[in-house]
């Protein structure tokens, strides 16, 4: 069943920035082994395939923005590592032929890898399908994109319901409702404090004891709703960007993988040579990059509200951090380590005093406990 | 205004531990000091010296400190001490105390027992008339506005303390109760029974444990002494701690279980 609806085209939020290169990370495909489908100097159109997984072909990257393909990085066994595009000019939305279902349409036009499974945090299997999808629209950005296109975030969530047999909840803040709800679309809207995916998905649907659940970032749907509702592959991104102080110094648009690396030499930052724009990600705060994982042994986890308050309601977080610290997967599962990835980790690695990374703690542990299954 | 010290207070409560739990005790114990310096300076001396030069050999073995975290002990034995007890005894007993409970797992943190209350067990078990004493009135009133920012930071869990002052009305209610117990209860509550490291860290074990160790204190309590009998609350504190990894346990089983149900 083909998801085109009526079209209507309009203006979309700011331009999108013009880039020196795009870089497309492998690293982003967490559970893929991606190999790279061109070679150094080929031209590349937007939405051409630049990377696909080895063994499930049709989980395809594709190019965000038209150019010439400057670098190909791969490592063992040709597996690709990054792909960098040296675009012709500024990515613009493409007309594209729209063909097949929700499914098809995913894989094709490079929104696949976008899907994130809980438990695991994966790029989903193509064939699965999850017990609901939770599309985050917790973010500035991703609000600023809602509230700018809620017409194509009303297909894109519409769309999205044929993946699943559950319902497809978008998750936002309090007030009105950024989509209408209707059928299977159910809209979660809760004061700020109850942010985090990572909360919602413990209220709405755990999966800690069984089931999958899928979760999507808002600016994906939209893209999906506009490449359903409109025939337009749009690859940019809204995302905001926060200054040396913590505060917000406002959004941009760009391309995925736009090298992001001028712009934050422009609020202030002491930026690398190069900071491209990964996929799923609303915020850039360099702080998070800098963050360098140490070697030194961990100290005591000193138990206060501040810590126990970093996990989901519910969460047992200190005995939690205390498996992760000794590696004990089994203690873990049962305290629910499965309805959270890496991300959801960062407050307790800030707050905490023991210098332990959660994220990397808890993905040896999620690794472990995936070997299992 | 307010709510944005409480919160960043809070927020930095876990990484300055060893600092506010100093900035809690040092007034008492300045207050102590100043209030009797020729006699206290000894003992003062002697128990910052032990813990400092403890803490110094097991961070040179291990090559990684901190140090001054086992400056929280040695002020709390410096506090509740016996005025008889020799600087050699306080000494020997915090070295003690501190090598078993605290820096043989690794140090503040990985212990699950109060080394304060420990150090304070050990002198009364090693020489028998040293019993932990109350401090004066003046003393305990300095200790206050350090027991607040503990409870405030969250170091303190408020559960245990609140438990601990109902545990002991309901065990003491009517005949034991007496408003004279108040001041060094809550000053044991806070500094002793609620030792972050020490105490459980699940809600409902807090209350448990805040619950057992008040209704201890009166039932272990000595009949006739004048004001509130300290050994009963440092044998207290130290039975808690040692069930506060069961009851934390039976309570995430207990939670588990009631979530099982719900979903069944």
């Amino acid at each position: 069943m083909s998801c085109l609806e009526p079209q209507r085209r309009g203006p979309f939020g700011p331009p999108a920035i013009l880039p020196d290169t795009v870089t497309l990370e492998a690293r982003d495909l967490l559970g893929l082994r991606p190999v790279a489908c061109v070679t150094e100097g080929a031209e590349v159109a937007t939405g051409a395939l630049v990377m696909q997984d080895r063994s499930r072909s049709e989980i395809r990257v594709v190019a965000p923005v038209a150019g010439r393909v400057e670098r190909v990085e791969t490592g063992l066994g040709r597996r690709a590592i990054r792909v960098v595009i040296r675009p012709d000019g500024a990515a613009r939305t493409a007309p594209v032929t729209v063909e097949g279902d929700t499914r098809d349409l995913m894989l094709a036009f490079g929104l696949w890898p976008d899907l994130r499974t809980r438990p695991f945090g994966r790029v989903p299997d193509p064939d699965a399908s999850p017990d609901a999808i939770l599309v985050d629209a917790l973010s500035g950005a991703g609000v600023l994109a809602a509230q700018a296109t809620p017409f194509a975030l009303g297909h894109g969530l519409r769309a999205l319901t044929a993946l699943t047999k559950g319902p497809v909840i978008l998750c936002q803040h309090g007030g009105p409702a950024l989509a209408p709800a209707e059928g299977r679309v159910e809209i979660d809207a809760l004061a700020p404090r109850h942010d985090g995916m990572a909360r919602r998905l413990r209220r709405l649907h755990s999966v800690a004891r069984s089931g999958e659940v899928w979760v999507l970032d808002v600016q994906t749907a939209i893209a999906l709703g506009r490449l359903c509702a409109e025939g337009l592959f749009d690859a940019t991104r809204l995302v905001e960007i926060v200054t040396p102080s913590g505060a917000a110094a406002g959004t941009l648009r760009a391309p995925l993988g736009a090298d992001l690396a001028p712009v934050l030499k422009e609020h202030g930052w002491t930026a690398p040579a190069s900071r491209p724009l990964r996929r799923n990600e609303t915020q850039i705060d360099p702080r998070r990059d800098m963050a360098v994982p140490s070697d030194a042994p961990l100290g005591p986890i000193v138990p206060v509200p501040a810590l126990a308050a970093s996990l989901p309601l519910g969460m047992r977080t200190i005995p939690l951090l205390r498996a992760l610290q000794i590696g004990d997967a089994d203690t873990a599962r049962r305290l629910g380590c499965l309805d959270l990835v890496e991300e959801d980790m960062r407050a307790a690695s800030t707050i905490c005093a023991s210098g332990a990374d959660y994220g990397l703690l808890l993905r040896r542990v999620l690794d472990e406990l995936e070997g299992e299954r | 205004m307010r709510g944005e010290f409480l919160a960043t207070l809070r927020a930095r409560a876990a990484r300055d531990a060893t600092t506010l739990r100093l900035m809690a005790i040092a007034p008492p114990a300045a207050v102590l000091f100043l209030s009797a310096p020729g006699a206290a300076w000894p003992q003062l001396l002697a128990v910052v010296t032990a813990a400092l030069a403890c803490a110094l050999v097991f961070a040179e073995i291990r090559g990684r400190g901190p140090i001054f975290e086992a400056l929280v002990p040695a002020l709390l034995m410096f506090l509740f001490a016996p005025p008889e007890a020799s600087p050699g005894q306080l000494a020997f007993a915090l070295s003690l105390a501190l090598v078993l409970g605290s820096l043989i797992f690794g140090g503040a943190g990985f212990g699950f027992l109060s080394i304060g209350a420990l150090s304070l067990a050990l002198l009364a078990f090693s020489f028998p008339p040293l019993a932990p004493v109350a401090p004066v009135d003046v003393v305990i009133w300095a200790a206050l506005p350090g027991g607040l920012l503990v409870l405030l930071a969250g170091l303190a869990p408020w559960r245990v303390v609140l438990a601990g002052a109902a545990g002991f009305a309901l065990a003491a209610w009517p005949a034991a109760l007496d408003p004279g117990y108040a001041l060094p209860l809550a000053l044991v509550l806070v500094h002793l029974a609620a030792d972050p490291f020490g105490a459980p860290v699940t809600g409902p074990g807090q209350w448990l444990s805040g619950l057992m160790t008040g209704g201890l204190v009166s039932v272990l309590a000595a009949l006739g002494l004048p004001g509130l009998d300290l050994s009963a609350g440092v044998f207290a504190v130290l039975l808690a701690n040692l069930f506060a990894p069961l009851i934390d346990a039976g309570a995430i089983a207990l939670a588990n279980w009631r979530e099982e149900a719900r979903r069944a």
